[in-house]
């Protein structure tokens, strides 16, 4: 600035006087020089006020690395941390917007006690000691009389919800659970069962830092891959892989090809070669159709042809076994078509997809390499079969050589670092009880009262969130395990960060059953706590409504999906407003009180005299970062053994400030803190490198055998654990006695083109009904101004009507209007609209922003305005999820245009989740549509 | 030679105050209330008040502003036939039509003041305008147009205000204040030489009016980046237009106003009425030519923009308001009954009043469509839109303009002798 | 606790913004392709003004249309409700399934003729040396004629609203945070500048001047936006246009757009 002074501008102005009139160049020059920035101008005086803070996101479970800068002590601007390598600097338009979540009207303020009726939001304000003690009164009351596994610990879709989890094992309650469960359980069960591990993406992530030839660390920005696979995934809009949005254009203009397969031609599918409009929920279909196309044309002569990687071989178990499973398959012949399953003909019967376009995806698939097929939450996730989606697409993965190769497909979660930390499930995992069962005094571990794994679904080892209300209804059944035979209620739901009651499952039965009364009319479960930010519908079921301190308030720490061990600090950047808490206080002032109200399990050793602060607490987390091995080529540390555990910072191990462990094959750096973090620009980034599963010594992959499982290890100690005892029932709706060790098959059920029982419905429910994510996160963020300003995918369009309404912000009594009106404009706003191919419309007799009924078989209905659109399929109707039909004025403008804004979540079968993880299925249903 | 004596300023039949009078007055108080609430919403809330948007910058104070210096420029217009080419049948209002141009000059002044973000910053186009701009021509046109009109009405009335000396009240003193020292009323020879000053600052004022109202017109038809704006027609338009709704006013004003229902009066206002209709029938020619050559192959940018004029949700005020109350009512009044003051008066407040919607038709459309495509759905929000409406505060404070120029008018015709009967 | 404080800002009477410091890059020519932006504007802002011209090269084969460019601008700039310099147009195209959907993200071109600068009645806005078109906020009188001559919209007017207002509130504690557009200070307030100004992308020129890249192209997700001195062949914003296919938008209108789009 200091350079544009006045005798240089005039330097810089005769040398181009030539190229400027006499006009511009006079009223430039009286305007520099008023311009000119000098010493202690008031610019530089705002720039002094101003700070930067690396921090973390936490607007979704991306949680990118952020720089913010205050000023004043008021948030000012959010970019991305340039130094941390998963989001390299950038960051999506929510993550932009991260100040007007912390400063919104909508958040909640101080902590409330409910008034009025569970669902009416009448609250008064209360003081925090007030609220603990009542909490803790309650719970302990609960304690001595059901027991403490009726208590639920929801942590939300925040992965920092370890403090939360903590409290509650200790108290006793093995019943902690997170939105994972709700989220893509389905999608994760293929990685989880063949090679340990979560989430398989592309090879993306650029930079990744590489161990070089001389011995030196150096950041690749190369793309190696060379064609890229999203089937039900959307990563440009529904940001949850940062990288992947940067990745996937750069990989395309590097040469890749980027197929999407999805039934609406999505942001990504804008930028992709190649779009496959499939018909919803089969993707199985397709996944299945590959790998038979891949198997039946394999040919390792032909250079065109080499789609196996034999080498998967060597690293693998019980190929042979699948393989026999899932050709068995062929010869038999579909109900529904009378084709064998899983050829070309049969899958463009069941998919809409033309058989050329299949067997081309699965030559390319096959032929070019490297490659990754990613498959996502809804596409795939959220139908009931999603698990064969995810263990087929798997299986394509590996047998491909795919798998962990330089431009193929990463299982972030084998990868990244850890922060395990001391969440408390040690102590619930070794606590031993006493139930009494069928009059029998059982002895075993608390553990072994989770609701989940020893209930309908011993594979719901991540929840089963969406099947809640059943049992919140109807009690927890243990069938399995020392306490099989065992039933309680639940008693108490905590809920932290998450809206269950608007996304877990079908809307109205999370309303019904915490509103449900017993027969002396007192509430069935006697407590509800809602610890959040925003107030959202579950919070109007709660009986006290905790504010928590949002992300820019709080400490926490990240290392999401890269593809190498990242961990960055989310520092807080402003202290919490109003009475807001961080999760570390709130509980030690919850474990304080259950203290107080004579709980023996919980003393002060374990929570406020071991963490005087947050930061106490994630320096314990730390110390296991990055907790991965020494693996891979280019070996990450050529200077320690392979094999080993690595501990500790960055900076400590290319050092050789170690101790080697050779008994516990552990090299100890100096422990990763807090502070080392914040020192080095809030990140820790550990090399990267590929192959990583190939180390004799066992690589990263993290099943049994440290091998590829395709005779699935792990569903054999699911089998044994459930010998001798009924069946889960789902298992049986889908036709099992027991669970299948390898290959395994299975229908969705809301799906009259593949569920032969349901062809009727093709004509009277002739729409498949999905959602589609748009710049919110799900249920929460509607409110955001800036966010309801855009529209997006033909979803989140600008069809409001003009309305005048009193704002409704939140006080100490909930919410409430004000005094005040505010009008807003037609088409001034975004809000939730059904995306219909313009064929249906015309057919309907409908326009863009017609009114509709959206009515299932189950005589569930939902309205919203109807955006005709070529970017869908003709059949399938699009709604983003959690954007519609919202009950809590906490969603501000949103909230206004509830009656004309549809929810797909008021219209799922409330008994039906996935078979096998207990999934909610989002996107099975079918529906017609009615003109209003 | 005539000296001036103590006579009553208004003939004694004026002094009877009518019930259209009381009606009139009325009336003013009414729209005086209104526009008061809109000056002070302006005052108080800026240009928040409006319906205007980033998409649509300029409404209806815009088209208000033009519509006032139109009347402005065609009322100065027809003083020049008068004092520049001897039009003898009109002389005796004449300085009635410099009073008219010179109010209708204030209140398009006022009007566009109100419509600027920084209305203090106004001056500025004074001391650092930009010759390049349109617009910092229109104010040194103005500027200098005012000066004109304010030194010719003095000469005008000259000799007039001498004799109105002896006036009693205010208008004798303002009569006195103006004329000086001069007691005598003009010899022929001084009112010769006078003349001969109104002629050339009439002369002067032709090309004035014509550069400062075609001027207007090229205010928007110069800016190429919209393409119903964009046009060669548009000074030309906007010219003719402002002879005519300028000409449209003063027939009425004249029609309904002139202090005597003399002979003279049916006269003057029969001339004037067939000068209406001819200015009628070309404004309407320009219009229709302004829509039908862009529309007539179906093809073309203009073409949405316009189609959106004739049939959109405001097709009514192109086709009852324009067509209809602008041009076929008043033609039809002017035809049937060219004889009657009356409808030729009505035809001139018609064509005069609604004529605002002619404006309101020139400026919107302009602007109501994207320059890019799917702008409209890119970034909402309330003032990024594509559709306008006035909002009542908007109407309100046209109204207080119009209330204002009304008190100016009053206080001109009070206090200065334009009907010039007293040199009789 | 040492939160909340951070780490000051650089000032800008303490030279240019640093350059972040990342490890080296294995190919010297694959680098972080932010640094080498921020390296190539540092290298543009050591030529006198006037030889340098600022420009952008937006990649439509890149952008994925998620918008944060616009928000990170409204971020930066502090733009209230009704202003908003840089949205992003989304066109569809064909019926389903032969579709195509482009993004097209829309700063101001800072023309090299531009439109709005003559028709300003009091000079308001202007041509810099550098090719950035300046609005002096102290001088514009609001009269909103440059918005009509921009033909890409690219200007919107600042009406004095407040994200306050949309609950009936005071404004927001972020309304109280000044921006620093032209390297001025500016805090709304209710009749003072920049309200009831034109208000227009100025390519961050503050930021820009500091060493600093603009804000949408810091943040851009897809890394779709380019940005540096147009005088410089070697600079990046030029040399991503070899080799493509390269558009200004309504190039016929003879304005010489600054800004780009490689098809
Ligand atoms: N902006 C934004 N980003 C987010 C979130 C958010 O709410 N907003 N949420 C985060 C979370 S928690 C998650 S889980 C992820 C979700 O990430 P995604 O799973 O990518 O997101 P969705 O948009 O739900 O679903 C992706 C696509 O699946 C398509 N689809 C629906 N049914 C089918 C089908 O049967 N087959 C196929 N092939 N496609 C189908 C939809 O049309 C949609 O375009 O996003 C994360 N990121
Ligand atoms: N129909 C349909 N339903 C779906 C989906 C779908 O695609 N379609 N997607 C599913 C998926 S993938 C998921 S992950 C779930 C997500 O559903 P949820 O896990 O319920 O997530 P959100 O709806 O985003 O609600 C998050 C809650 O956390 C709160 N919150 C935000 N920040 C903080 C914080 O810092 N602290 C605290 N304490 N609270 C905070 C928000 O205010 C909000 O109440 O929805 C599922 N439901
Ligand atoms: S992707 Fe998620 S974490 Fe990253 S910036 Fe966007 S919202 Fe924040
Ligand atoms: S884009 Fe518009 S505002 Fe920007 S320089 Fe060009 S004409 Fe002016
Ligand atoms: S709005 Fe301001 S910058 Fe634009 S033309 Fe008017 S005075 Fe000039
Ligand atoms: S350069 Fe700056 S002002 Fe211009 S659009 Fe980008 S962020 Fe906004
Ligand atoms: S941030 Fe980048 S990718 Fe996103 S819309 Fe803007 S230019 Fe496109
Ligand atoms: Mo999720």
């Amino acid at each position: 600035m200091k350079e544009i002074t006045r005798r240089k501008f005039l330097v810089a102005s005769t040398a181009t006087v030539g190229a400027l009139s006499f006009w511009e160049l006079g009223h430039y020059a009286l305007a520099a020089s008023k311009s000119n920035v000098t010493d202690g101008s008031p610019q530089s005086a705002v720039l002094g006020k101003e700070r930067v803070i690396y921090t973390a996101d936490a607007f979704c479970a991306s949680e990118c690395g952020l720089q913010v800068t205050t000023y004043n002590g008021v948030i000012s601007t959010i970019y991305g941390n340039p130094h941390v390598p998963y989001n390299a600097g950038t960051t999506c338009a929510k993550g932009v917007s991260g100040k007007q979540v912390v400063y919104s009207p909508y958040r909640l303020k101080y902590p409330m006690i409910r008034v009025g009726a569970r669902g009416e939001g009448k609250f008064r304000r209360a003081s925090w000691e007030e609220v603990s003690r009542y909490i803790a009164t309650k719970l302990e009351a609960i304690k001595q009389q059901y027991g403490p596994e009726t208590v639920i610990m929801d942590g939300g879709d925040m992965t920092d919800q370890p403090p939360y989890w903590r409290l509650f094992y200790y108290f006793g309650s093995p019943n902690c659970t997170q939105h994972g469960a709700i989220c893509d359980t389905p999608r994760r069960l293929g990685p989880y069962i063949i090679e340990g591990g979560l989430r398989i993406e592309p090879d993306l992530m650029r930079p990744v830092l590489v161990r070089q030839p001389d011995g030196s660390l150096k950041n690749d920005y190369s793309y190696a891959n060379k064609m890229i696979i999203y089937v039900g995934w959307n990563p440009f809009t529904a940001t949850r892989i940062n990288y992947e949005s940067r990745g996937t254009v750069a990989a395309k203009q590097n040469g890749a090809k980027v197929v999407v397969v999805d039934p609406a031609f999505s942001n990504t599918a804008a930028q992709a070669d190649w779009w496959l409009p499939i018909r919803p929920g089969t993707d199985a279909d397709l996944f299945a159709t590959m790998l038979r196309y891949i198997l039946t044309n394999n040919n390792p002569q032909d250079p065109e042809r080499q789609y196996l990687d034999p080498r998967f071989q060597d690293y693998s178990v019980g190929w042979p076994e699948f393989e026999t499973a899932f050709r068995s398959w062929w010869t038999k012949s579909d109900p529904i078509n009378n084709l064998p399953y899983f050829s070309l003909q049969w899958a463009q019967e069941r998919t809409g997809l033309a058989a050329q376009d299949i067997a081309t995806l699965a030559h390319e698939f096959g032929s070019k390499k490297p490659a990754a097929l990613v498959w996502g939450m809804n596409g795939t996730g959220h139908h009931f079969n999603g698990e064969v989606v995810s263990t087929l697409g798997t299986v394509l993965n590996v047998i491909t050589g795919n798998f962990d190769a330089r431009g193929g497909a990463i299982d972030t979660a084998l990868v990244r670092s850890n922060k395990g930390g001391n969440g408390g499930s040690k102590q619930i995992k070794s606590q031993m009880i006493t139930r009494t069962v069928n009059g029998k005094t059982i002895k075993g571990l608390a553990w072994d009262l989770e609701m989940d794994n020893n209930g309908a679904w011993p594979a719901a080892f991540w929840g089963a969130l969406g099947a809640y209300p059943k049992q919140m209804s109807e009690g927890v059944q243990i069938n399995y395990g020392p306490f099989a035979g065992y039933h309680y209620p639940i008693k108490a739901f905590f809920v932290r960060g998450g809206n269950p009651a608007n996304s877990a499952s079908t809307e109205q039965r999370w309303a019904e059953v915490l509103s449900a009364k017993d027969g002396s009319g007192d509430y069935q479960i006697p407590l509800t706590v809602y610890v959040d930010n925003a107030y959202l519908e579950t919070g109007l079921y709660a009986d006290v409504i905790l504010p928590e301190a949002s992300f820019m308030e709080r400490m926490g720490l990240s290392d999401i999906y890269p593809s190498e061990p990242v961990m960055y600090l989310r520092e807080p950047v402003v202290p919490p407003q109003f009475e807001a808490k961080n999760q570390v206080e709130i509980m030690n002032i919850l474990a304080k009180a259950l203290h107080d109200a004579g709980d023996p399990d919980i003393q002060g050793a374990d929570f406020w005299d071991r963490y005087h602060s947050e930061e106490d607490f994630w320096n314990e987390a730390l110390l296991e970062a990055p907790g991965r091995t020494n693996v891979g080529e280019p070996l990450p540390y050529p200077r320690y053994p392979v094999g080993y555990k690595l501990l500790g910072t960055p900076e400590s191990l290319e050092k050789g400030q170690v101790s080697i462990d050779h008994t516990k094959k552990i090299v100890q750096g100096v422990p990763l803190t807090v502070a080392w973090l914040r020192d080095h620009h809030g990140v820790a980034v550990w090399p990267m490198a590929w192959e990583r599963y190939k180390a004799p010594s066992g690589g990263i992959i993290a099943t049994k055998s440290g091998k590829f499982e395709f005779h699935f290890g792990f569903l054999d100690a699911v089998n044994k654990y459930i010998a001798n005892r009924p069946v889960p029932y789902m298992l049986n709706q889908v036709g099992w006695t027991r669970y299948p060790t390898t290959f395994f098959w299975y229908e969705t059920v809301w799906n009259p083109y593949t569920n032969p029982a349901y062809t009727q419905y093709r004509t009277q429910y002739p729409f498949q009904l999905i959602s589609g994510r748009i710049h919110q996160s799900m249920s929460a963020t509607q409110y955001v101004d800036w966010l309801g300003r855009i529209s997006e995918e033909h979803l989140w369009m600008p069809l409001n009507d003009a309305k005048t309404f009193h704002p409704v912000v939140t006080t100490g009594q909930g919410g409430e209007k004000i005094a005040g009106i505010h009008h807003l404009r037609q088409g001034a706003w975004s809000i939730a609209v059904i995306q219909m191919n313009p064929v249906d419309g015309q057919r309907l007799g409908l326009r863009t922003g017609d009114l509709v009924r959206l009515v299932n078989p189950l005589k569930q209905e939902t309205k919203g305005k109807v955006f005709l659109s070529e970017l869908i399929r003709p059949g399938v109707l699009r709604v983003p999820p959690g954007s519609g039909g919202r009950l809590t004025p906490g969603m501000g403008q949103t909230y206004e245009y509830r009656s004309i804004t549809p929810s797909s979540n008021r219209l799922l079968d409330p008994n039906l989740s996935s078979p096998i993880t207990g999934m909610s299925t989002f996107n099975d249903m079918v529906v017609k549509v009615i003109k209003i | 030679m005539i000296t001036s004596t103590k006579t009553p300023s208004v003939p004694p039949e004026h002094r009877k105050i009518s019930p259209w009078t009381w009606i009139g007055v009325g009336l003013w108080v009414v729209v005086l209330v209104l526009g008061l609430q809109g000056f002070y919403e302006r005052m108080l809330h800026g240009s928040l008040i409006t319906d205007l948007g980033g998409w649509m910058p300029w409404g209806l104070w815009v088209a208000a502003y033009m519509w006032f210096i139109g009347l402005s420029a065609g009322a100065f217009l027809l003083s020049t036939l008068v004092y520049v080419f001897g039009m003898k049948s009109l002389e005796r209002v004449a300085p009635l039509s410099l009073l008219v141009a010179l109010v209708t000059l204030l209140m398009a002044m006022l009007m566009i003041l109100f419509d600027v973000g920084h209305m203090g910053r106004i001056f500025e186009i004074w001391y650092r305008g930009n010759p390049h701009s349109m617009m910092a021509w229109m104010g040194w046109l103005y500027t200098v147009y005012f000066l004109l009109l304010v030194v010719e009405t003095y000469f005008a009335l000259h000799n007039a205000l001498i004799a109105a000396r002896g006036h009693v009240g205010l208008s004798g003193r303002v009569a006195r204040l103006l004329t000086g020292q001069r007691r005598t009323l003009l010899s022929e020879s001084e009112q010769h030489r006078e003349r001969h000053i109104t002629t050339v600052l009439g002369a002067i004022g032709i090309p004035l009016a014509f550069a400062f109202h075609g001027g207007v017109g090229a205010l928007l038809a110069t800016v190429a980046a919209r393409d119903v704006w964009h046009t060669g027609l548009y000074p030309i338009l906007f010219i003719v237009g402002a002879f005519f709704s300028g000409g449209a006013l003063f027939t009425a004003l004249i029609a309904f106003f002139w202090p005597v229902r003399d002979k003279e009066w049916m006269l003057t206002v029969r001339t004037l009425g067939r000068i209406l209709l001819g200015l009628l029938l070309f404004s309407a020619l320009l219009d229709w030519a302004d829509y039908q050559v862009p529309l007539w192959y179906g093809v073309g940018p203009e073409v949405r923009e316009l189609s959106q004029v004739l049939t959109g949700p405001f097709w009514w005020v192109f086709w009852l308001v324009t067509v209809g109350g602008v041009y076929l009512i008043p033609a039809v009044l002017l035809i049937a009954k060219p004889k009657s003051p009356w409808a030729i008066g009505m035809a001139g407040v018609l064509s005069s009043v609604l004529f605002l919607a002619v404006r309101v038709n020139l400026v919107v459309p302009g602007l109501a469509t994207p320059e890019l495509p799917n702008l409209p759905s890119s970034y909402h929000d309330g003032r990024l839109l594509f559709h306008y409406v006035p909002t009542w505060a908007e109407w309100e404070l046209v109204l207080f303009v119009v209330a204002v120029g009304v008190v100016l008018y009053w206080v001109g015709i009070k206090l200065l002798p334009v009907w010039g009967r007293d040199v009789k | 606790m040492g939160t909340f404080s951070g780490n000051p800002v650089p000032k800008p009477d303490g030279g240019l913004v640093p350059i972040p410091i990342l490890p080296p890059p294995t190919i010297p020519s694959e680098e972080d392709i932010r640094l080498v932006m921020q390296s190539d504007l540092q290298r543009a802002l050591k030529k006198p003004m006037g030889e340098r011209q600022w420009g952008m090269s937006i990649d439509l084969q890149r952008c994925t249309g998620c918008q944060a460019c616009t928000l990170a601008c409204i971020n930066e700039n502090k733009l209230p409700p009704g202003v908003v310099y840089r949205p992003v147009l989304e066109n569809d195209s064909g019926t389903f399934p032969n579709v195509t959907k482009q993004f097209l993200p829309r700063p101001c071109m800072q023309c090299a003729n531009p439109p709005c600068v003559p028709v300003c009645p009091v000079g308001a806005t202007y041509k810099r040396p550098d090719g950035i078109v300046e609005i002096d906020y102290d001088v514009c009188i609001g009269c909103r004629y440059c918005i009509t001559a921009c033909p890409y919209s690219a200007r919107t007017f600042d009406w004095g609203e407040f994200y306050g207002d949309l609950v009936d509130g005071p404004p927001t504690p972020y309304e109280q945070v000044p921006s620093l557009e032209y390297g001025h200070v500016w805090l709304r307030k209710a009749g003072t500048s920049p309200i009831n100004n034109t208000r227009k992308c100025q390519f961050c020129i503050e930021r820009v001047q500091r060493g600093e890249l603009p804000a949408c192209v810091r943040t851009c997700f897809a890394l779709a936006t380019y940005f540096g001195d147009l005088n410089d062949p070697e600079a990046l914003v030029n040399r991503v246009r070899q080799g493509r296919q390269v558009m200004q938008l309504k190039a016929d209108m003879g304005t010489n757009p600054s800004v780009y789009y490689l098809l």
